[in-house]
């Protein structure tokens, strides 16, 4: 599972595949204040950017892969 | 090669001979809409198909036939003649270049000029379609946006990068990728598509829609709205983006466009002011430097990270990329407004006035957006009409909801554009107006309201002026078309290979019935039953044995009686697996309708072929060797043979004449029949012919038959046509016809009757694979003979041979029989020995018609062999047809006694 959640963090890792999108989703509708760790991230699908969009939980750490950073970069700027 | 290339290409072939047939069919019946209907699908399977490989030529080939033969299904053009012999000739392209994939892997570049010819001229039997079914065909492609502001969301280091990097002569490409809201159901990753783009320097990613509440939200569904920036060139993107072409819009951004100031919004009041105006005056003056100058000193003066700072920095920019005041004008009026400068309408103006041969008024109107009306030149104002009148038509055509808001957005800000190059602030605020309301009501009734009490200005539209116009804007639409048709295409092809698996699914229990079998595997399922006949045969010596060396009669009769069992399953074997090898005499008479037409078509003749009988089968190598001696065949009854029309209606024969090919099985044969009606051949001039050219003497030639005399146009050197014409006088005479068909065991047999057509029969075995041979002992060896060319077996004493001039003779059943002994055949010294009562043993063999004896030592069974040609340093052995293995393991020689003699 590329996606670790604790009750306060979530962290990602390495590639997170649509599968976990739903995972993702309903943690961070129930977590509203739980922060993300993307560091490890080396890329993820385009429904769990959605999820990272419509919900809006702190990001402690951006991810170090550029593609995933500039994704993150351009949906949470806005 | 690749298995799929491969597969494509003994399919590819497999079509086109079927659209060759449909299309035959189709010009006898043009309305027949079951096959045009099939022809479509082939054709447009083909195509599907080809665009599964990087060959593009091929493809364009295909896809203009494919577009003639839409038009034909939807009744748009009907199918003549001379459209069935382009479409014809398209196919004899394709197969060419199929030819030359499977000979290279690839089609050389050398076609593309050809190529490029017979697509020009299918298109231009393309009748033209009306305006608005090419609306509609627009609809289903993605349009390009055209409002560029996403170009704000990327880092300005990004964009100034990006446009370090394209030349100075160069667009940059842009994409818009809308992902269909289901696309993760089909296993796409919109984001791992754009990671990939070719070239990517940079994106933006935005919501497609406001997100719904979270409670109802699905995140399944997609909606993201992609744009991004592409260094590649437009084939790379392509490629790249082939299987979602209908969510993706690429289009060309001028760099100038980069050029959207971003950063801190906040205002520092009043200083702009006299920067503006100095800015101005400079532009004005075409004072580059000046305002280079006084941009510098500006930038000095403000933070860097205010939003104004960003659009000074763009300014110098696009200075040092060498733009025209126009653009820079452009941008610092849009500046001064705090606006985002609106690239694109910018650039439809511009592109629009890049002919003009009034270059410096376009610019102006621009520089100045509150210029009064008067200023825009008439070229401009005819230009301003038609973009105004275009709005209105865009306004007309009915649209999907889905579209409907962008339509008026991008309806909106034209006509903003337009206004505001006239300078009419009253008409830009009625507008505003007219665009809320329609926003609210849903409809664009008050915007067309606006545009009518607007109406149509007053513009002197003569002639040139409309001419130029025409001229500026035909390029653009040109190009949309060009790019709409690659996308249909790309989609089109993919339609294909979707039908293709559909079709493939439906069909999969007959899938499964046929099996496609490489033919060396049969081949080699052959050469098995084979050898397992010669160990068969071996058995029957073993119980030989077992009688006489070991004395055991019962094992003997036993081993026998395994024996037949044996035997009686591999001939079964031996059966089902030629069965494998049989082929419909159709793989080859399908090619003749085609023939047949285009010949008959070059002379100038009518002709009809009937074709009979066409799933008679025989042995594959069988029905491959009658493919050249039959079109040869045809060709020579359509040269010489049928009549010109006019001749035979003078001769009160119907004027279209009448070529039948019919195919029938006789026993172990198979019998084709090639008949025409028309003058048949006369024996007097075969005669004469055959005498001048040393073919036959001077006694022949007066008694030689009738029927005899026409026999001699396989004598090899015979030709009777006057003229070497370019269908059968090519040097090959039905000598090479009748070799040819020997040579797999096949007989020709012709009768004619003067004025009243020419038969040719060709006889030919079932299988070439198993051949009866006798067996006959000449000095101690045993030689085999085909069984088909033995008349019979006799004794003759050496009483009865007379010797004329050293040429032995006998008479046999009335008539004299020239004898041949084998010493002399095989250059041998072994005479052959009469037996104890003093009679030789002769074969009667017949050769080419005649009666011939043959002189052996004795004779033996008969026997089936596997008939295996003589290879390597034997192969150039005359008169031998070939040698088989015997039961004992020894290898027996058959003898070619038509070479022998």
């Amino acid at each position: 599972m590329p996606v670790k959640f604790t009750r306060t963090k979530a962290e990602f890792s390495g590639e997170c595949t649509v599968e976990e999108a739903e995972t993702i989703f309903e943690w961070l509708r129930k977590t509203p204040k739980g922060e993300l760790h993307l560091a490890g991230v080396t890329h993820f699908h385009a429904a769990i950017l959605q999820t990272l969009m419509i919900t809006q939980n702190k990001i402690s750490a951006m991810p170090r892969d550029s593609f995933a950073a500039e994704c993150m970069r351009q949906v949470r700027s806005a | 090669m690749n298995p799929l290339l491969q597969q494509f290409l003994s399919e590819g072939r497999d079509f086109i001979e079927q659209i060759g047939q449909k299309l035959l069919i189709l010009e006898e019946t043009p309305n027949n809409e079951a096959v045009v209907g099939e022809l479509f699908r082939f054709v447009h399977t083909l195509k599907g198909n080809s665009g599964l490989f990087d060959l593009p030529i091929l493809t364009r080939v295909v896809h203009a036939a494919e577009d003639l033969l839409d038009r034909v299904r939807d009744h748009e053009l009907t199918v003549t003649s001379e459209l069935t012999d382009d479409l014809l000739s398209a196919m004899d392209f394709v197969v060419q270049l199929l030819d030359e994939i499977e000979d290279g892997g690839t089609i050389p570049d050398t076609y593309l000029p050809d190529a490029t010819k017979l697509v020009d001229r299918l298109r231009s039997l393309l009748p033209e379609r009306d305006v608005h079914e090419d609306e509609e065909g627009a609809e289903e492609t993605m349009p390009a946006p055209t409002d560029w502001s996403w170009l704000s969301r990327l880092t300005e280091e990004q964009r100034v990068q990006a446009l370090a990097q394209t030349p100075a002569d160069q667009a940059i490409w842009a994409l818009f990728y809308l992902p269909e809201p289901q696309c993760f159901f089909k296993g796409e990753d919109p984001l791992l598509l754009l990671k990939h783009v070719p070239g990517l320097a940079g994106f933006s990613i935005r919501a497609a829609q406001p997100w719904s509440p979270l409670d109802e939200l699905d995140i399944y569904t997609a909606n993201l709205a992609i744009d991004a920036l592409s260094m590649a060139d437009r084939a790379e993107l392509d490629e790249h983006l082939r299987y979602v072409p209908e969510q993706i819009a690429v289009y060309q951004l001028p760099r100038f466009a980069l050029a959207v100031p971003t950063g801190d919004a906040s205002e520092v009041p009043g200083v702009y002011a006299d920067f503006f105006d100095r800015a101005r005056d400079c532009l004005g003056r075409s004072d580059m430097d000046g305002l280079r100058v006084a941009v510098d000193a500006m930038l000095d003066m403000i933070n860097p990270t205010l939003w104004m700072a960003s659009a000074l920095r763009w300014c110098l920019c696009l200075q040092d990329m060498g733009f025209d005041t126009s653009v820079l004008a452009f941008h610092l009026e849009a500046t001064a407004d705090h606006k985002i400068p609106d690239w694109f309408l910018f650039n439809r103006t511009q592109s629009a006035s890049l002919n003009a041969p009034d270059k410096q008024a376009a610019p102006i109107a621009v520089e100045d957006p509150k210029l009064p009306a008067g200023t825009l030149s008439d070229m401009e104002l005819a230009l301003w009409d038609r973009i105004f009148e275009t709005q209105r038509q865009f306004l007309a055509i009915p649209s999907a909801s889905a579209q409907w808001g962008g339509r008026l957005a991008s309806v909106y800000n034209t006509l903003t554009g337009l206004l505001r190059a006239k300078g009419d602030v009253q008409a830009l605020a009625a507008l505003e107006d007219a665009a809320e309301t329609s926003e609210q009501e849903k409809s664009f009734a008050p915007l067309l309201e606006f545009l009518d009490g607007y109406g149509p200005i007053a513009v002197c539209n003569d002639e040139p002026l409309a001419i130029v116009a025409e001229e500026t804007v035909v390029p653009m639409v040109v190009e949309l078309a060009a790019e709409r048709q690659i996308r249909q295409d790309r989609r089109a092809g993919e339609g294909a290979i979707e039908s293709t698996r559909r079709a493939a699914e439906v069909s999969a229990d007959k899938a499964v019935r046929t099996l496609k079998v490489p033919q060396e595997k049969v081949d080699r399922l052959m050469d098995l039953i084979g050898e397992m006949v010669v160990a068969k045969n071996a058995l029957p010596y073993l119980a030989a044995r077992a009688e006489d060396v070991f004395g055991s009669r019962e094992l003997g009769r036993e081993i026998k009686s395994q024996y037949a069992i044996i035997n009686r399953i591999a001939e079964e074997m031996q059966d089902g697996i030629m069965q494998v090898r049989m082929l419909p005499v159709d793989a080859i008479f399908q090619r003749f309708p085609r023939l047949v037409r285009d010949v008959a078509k070059q002379l100038g003749k009518k002709v009809r072929l009937v074709i009979e009988g066409e799933d008679t089968e025989a042995d594959k190598n069988i029905i491959e060797s009658l493919g050249d001696p039959m079109i040869h065949i045809l060709r020579n009854s359509l040269d010489h043979g049928i009549e010109m029309p006019e001749v035979r209606a003078a001769d009160g024969k119907a004027e279209e004449g009448r070529l039948s090919v019919r195919a029938s099985q006789e026993g172990d044969r198979v019998l084709i029949e090639i008949e025409d009606d028309g003058k048949g051949i006369d024996p007097a001039v075969i005669k004469r012919k055959a005498f001048e050219k040393g073919l036959i003497d001077e006694q022949r030639l007066d008694t030689i038959s009738d029927a005899d005399a026409v026999q001699l146009v396989f004598a090899a050197g015979f030709s009777t046509a006057e003229t070497v014409s370019n269908l059968s006088g090519r040097g090959v005479g039905m000598d090479v016809v009748r070799s040819s068909l020997e040579k797999v065991g096949g007989q020709v047999r012709l009768t004619s009757e003067k004025g009243k057509g020419t038969k040719i029969i060709l006889s030919l075995p079932l299988s070439m694979s198993v051949s009866n041979v006798m067996m006959v002992d000449i000095g101690g060896q045993n030689f085999g003979v085909p069984i088909d060319v033995v008349v019979e077996t006799v004794r003759i004493k050496q009483s009865d041979i007379h010797i004329f001039k050293q040429r032995r003779t006998a008479v046999l059943r009335g008539r004299i029989v020239p004898l041949y002994s084998t010493d002399e055949l095989l250059a041998s010294h072994n005479p052959p020995k009469p037996n104890a009562d003093g009679e030789y043993a002769v074969l009667v063999a017949r050769v080419h018609g005649e009666t011939v004896g043959i002189v052996v030592d004795g004779f033996a069974q008969t026997i089936d062999v596997i008939l295996k040609p003589l290879e390597g340093a034997l192969a150039g052995l005359a008169g031998f047809a070939g040698s088989a293995l015997l039961g004992d393991g020894s290898v027996l020689l058959v003898l070619n006694i038509k070479e022998l003699i």
